[in-house]
């Protein structure tokens, strides 16, 4: 009886863990921010920001790295698209790698991103 | 007649050198006879990996285990550029001290005092080196034939005259042709010739070449191509994607006298991850095993030949460079051994005899150092094949081990030959990680090129860590084991003097018992470390140089893991600083 009452804690707790994960995954907010971009854009902008800017900038921007926490930038979407453009040491530039839509894309993306 | 051209006079303006006064020590020539036989002179250290046996030994114990509870500071040097703190390793001859800090600045030091002999300032093109993300790292230089050799993160190759710091040549080696970049690693002198390796794993270039260039005049003598350079290693890449499939050797190789060979470790394939995850054999970016990414190759050191190889990571799907350039020259047994770490944690034995004919190196034992790892469920000791591999196709992927990071980073261990043991720094640390289909770059276009987006994270039901372990080299048996809380980036160094000396990632320099990894002394530098560290003898004394300084790509994720005091911690500052009794 008490081996039978500890599993159904167990399922529970487990159960508790598996809504709590499907709930962080469907409340990524980088997901809603990214559907807003791509459907102005017609791009896919967390594969254009995985592919050049995830070395430095975790977690889609959301998290701080070796590069800083995008969310919540003070920066202005000019300066934003300025910075990416030019780099800053040790960022590179990537005025030769990205369409102009492109930097706006990614620039616009990083200020919709929610951060305090 | 001397002409002079807008070349020359450019070059001549490029080059910023002080000359201090007079009354400084000079340093005697570095012969390719002191070379040779550099581990057998303690009081210097003429090479990156101190001798060709890759040991980072000093043979000097005026500190030993019983004073070294009072070392004190003898002197500091703070370099005019430190971007990303200092990841150099010291050099030492007759009394005179080099180094490099970032962006291609070079510092010969009188070993006692401190006192500046001269400088020199590269002029860096920043348009290139700034399209990378390795910029403005500097590792190391080279010494020999009157001469100090640097690499730059353009593409140069720099040789200044050791007693002034005048430039001698300043050549050009990389072309941005196929999208390579620059250096950032030290070279290392094998003969006649000056060995060094390009960056740019990370990056849709082409071919990753280590070059050999004449130590007089700069010219090359050889290239090495670590990805598409031969036919065998373009059949390996599906889709021609070795035009875009990054590659190199970023860190200081070794050479071996017994059969004249070159040992490189070479750079990741791009992108970094890979999205068709188990069907990567003929599926995804890059289709096939990506010869020779994530190898040791064994060169002809005067040809350049590939005489062996081995792939440490086949078709690496997780940046688990071979990278790390610690090559450990060992003979047990009438046996000849050479041991090599991988980022992935694993600690490969080859044999180093059986080099020749393009084949496969022997692994004579394969072992795990990384302790928190789960991309793999092992190594085979016997043939150093991955057993049990968890690729990551596209979509989302949680507490993968270690993180991109790796177990084992670029920085050195050392062997002791009076105690016997290999010590080594294993770093535990994990990422989420959401693997995307990236679409495919032009070739040779040289771009940014990353299959991924991840967050660091620790390992589950544990806070990230490191360790340091004194181990037998060959077995991997483990005598002492001791923990860190904050995994440290730096090289070690063991001394005759029973020492192991460890340079911290929270600021504190900690000298260990090297036969039982008890901690017998420390002193807080204030900043973290994350480059080399050499003992010399100046005057009859004996010093102990670390530098320090802290940034990069690893040590970004330290304060998310980690906070206090890496949150507060600069990452343009650093300096030398030198230790004895």
């Amino acid at each position: 009886m008490k081996a039978s009452r500890s599993k159904k804690f167990a399922l529970l707790i487990a159960l508790i863990a598996g809504l709590t994960a499907m709930s962080a995954y469907a409340q990524d907010p980088t997901d809603e921010v990214a559907a807003k971009i791509d459907e102005k854009f017609g791009g896919n902008i967390k594969k254009l920001f995985a592919t050049r800017c995830s070395w430095c900038h975790q977690g889609y921007g959301m998290k701080q790295a070796d590069g800083p926490k995008l969310a919540g930038t003070s920066k202005s979407v000019a300066q934003v698209m300025a910075q990416i453009m030019n780099g800053k040491t040790p960022m590179p530039g990537f005025k030769n790698q990205l369409s102009f839509e492109q930097v706006q894309a990614l620039a616009e993306y990083i200020k919709a991103l929610p951060g305090s | 007649m001397k002409r002079w051209t807008y070349k020359g006079v450019a070059k001549t303006l490029s080059a910023v050198a002080f000359v201090g006064i007079a009354s400084q020590a000079l340093a005697g020539d570095v012969t390719w006879d002191r070379l040779m036989n550099a581990d057998k002179d303690a009081n210097n250290w003429l090479m990156y990996h101190q001798s060709f046996k890759g040991w980072h030994y000093s043979g000097l114990d005026q500190v030993n285990a019983d004073n070294v509870k009072n070392l004190h500071v003898a002197w500091l040097h703070t370099p005019s550029a430190s971007k990303r703190g200092i990841q150099s390793f010291p050099l030492a001859v007759d009394g005179v001290l080099y180094y490099t800090s970032s962006s291609g600045q070079v510092w010969a030091l009188d070993g006692a005092t401190g006192a500046v002999i001269w400088r020199y300032q590269a002029k860096i093109d920043t348009e290139r080196a700034e399209g990378t993300f390795y910029n403005p790292y500097n590792r190391g230089l080279a010494i020999g034939y009157g001469k100090v050799y640097i690499g730059t993160v353009d593409g140069r190759m720099i040789a200044l005259d050791a007693k002034n710091g005048k430039v001698v040549w300043d050549n050009t080696i990389l072309s941005v042709e196929k999208g390579n970049k620059g250096f950032t690693g030290a070279p290392v002198i094998v003969k006649d010739k000056v060995i060094i390796g390009s960056n740019g794993g990370e990056l849709s270039g082409c071919c990753g070449p280590i070059f050999a260039v004449n130590a007089q005049t700069g010219e090359v003598a050889w290239q090495f191509d670590t990805i598409g350079g031969d036919e065998r290693s373009r059949q390996s890449w599906g889709n021609d994607s070795w035009k875009i499939g990054g590659g190199g050797g970023w860190m200081t190789g070794s050479y071996d006298p017994k059969t004249n060979t070159v040992w490189w470790g070479t750079a990741n394939p791009a992108p970094d991850y890979d999205y068709a995850g188990d069907n990567w054999k003929t599926d995804g970016p890059r289709p096939g095993d990506n010869l020779y990414s994530s190898s040791v190759v064994v060169l002809d050191a005067d040809s350049g030949e590939l005489k062996s190889y081995f792939q440490e990571m086949p078709h690496d799907a997780w940046d688990f460079d071979a990278a790390p350039g610690e090559f450990v020259t060992l003979d047990k047994g009438g046996k000849h051994y050479m041991l090599h770490p991988n980022k992935g944690g694993i600690i490969f034995v080859y044999n180093a005899d059986q080099v020749g004919g393009g084949n496969q190196l022997k692994v004579e034992n394969a072992y795990m150092l990384g302790e928190t790892y789960n991309y793999i469920k092992g190594v085979d000791p016997k043939t150093g094949q991955l057993i049990g591999r968890r690729d990551l196709p596209e979509g989302k992927h949680t507490n993968v081990c270690p993180a991109i990071d790796g177990a084992i980073s670029w920085n050195t261990g050392s062997f002791n030959p009076g105690t016997g043991l290999y010590y080594k720094i294993g770093q535990e640390w994990c990422f989420d990680i959401e693997v995307v289909k990236a679409d495919r770059p032009a070739d040779f276009s040289g771009q940014a090129y990353f299959g991924a987006s991840w967050t660091a994270t620790h390992p589950q039901g544990k806070k990230a860590y490191g360790h340091v372990t004194g181990r037998d080299p060959l077995s991997g048996k483990i005598k002492w084991r001791t923990e860190f809380k904050y995994p440290p980036l730096a090289s070690l160094m063991s001394t005759k003097g029973n020492l192991v000396f460890v340079p911290g990632a929270d600021g504190n320099f900690h000298a260990l018992d090297a036969r039982t990894g008890k901690e017998l002394w420390k002193f807080n530098n204030g900043i973290g470390h994350h480059g080399g560290v050499i003992s010399y003898m100046a005057g009859g004394k004996q010093y102990i140089a670390v530098v320090s300084g802290w940034g990069s790509h690893v040590s970004g994720n330290y304060g998310p893991l980690f906070g206090h005091p890496f949150t507060e911690m600069p990452t343009d500052a650093g300096q030398l600083v030198v230790f004895s009794l």
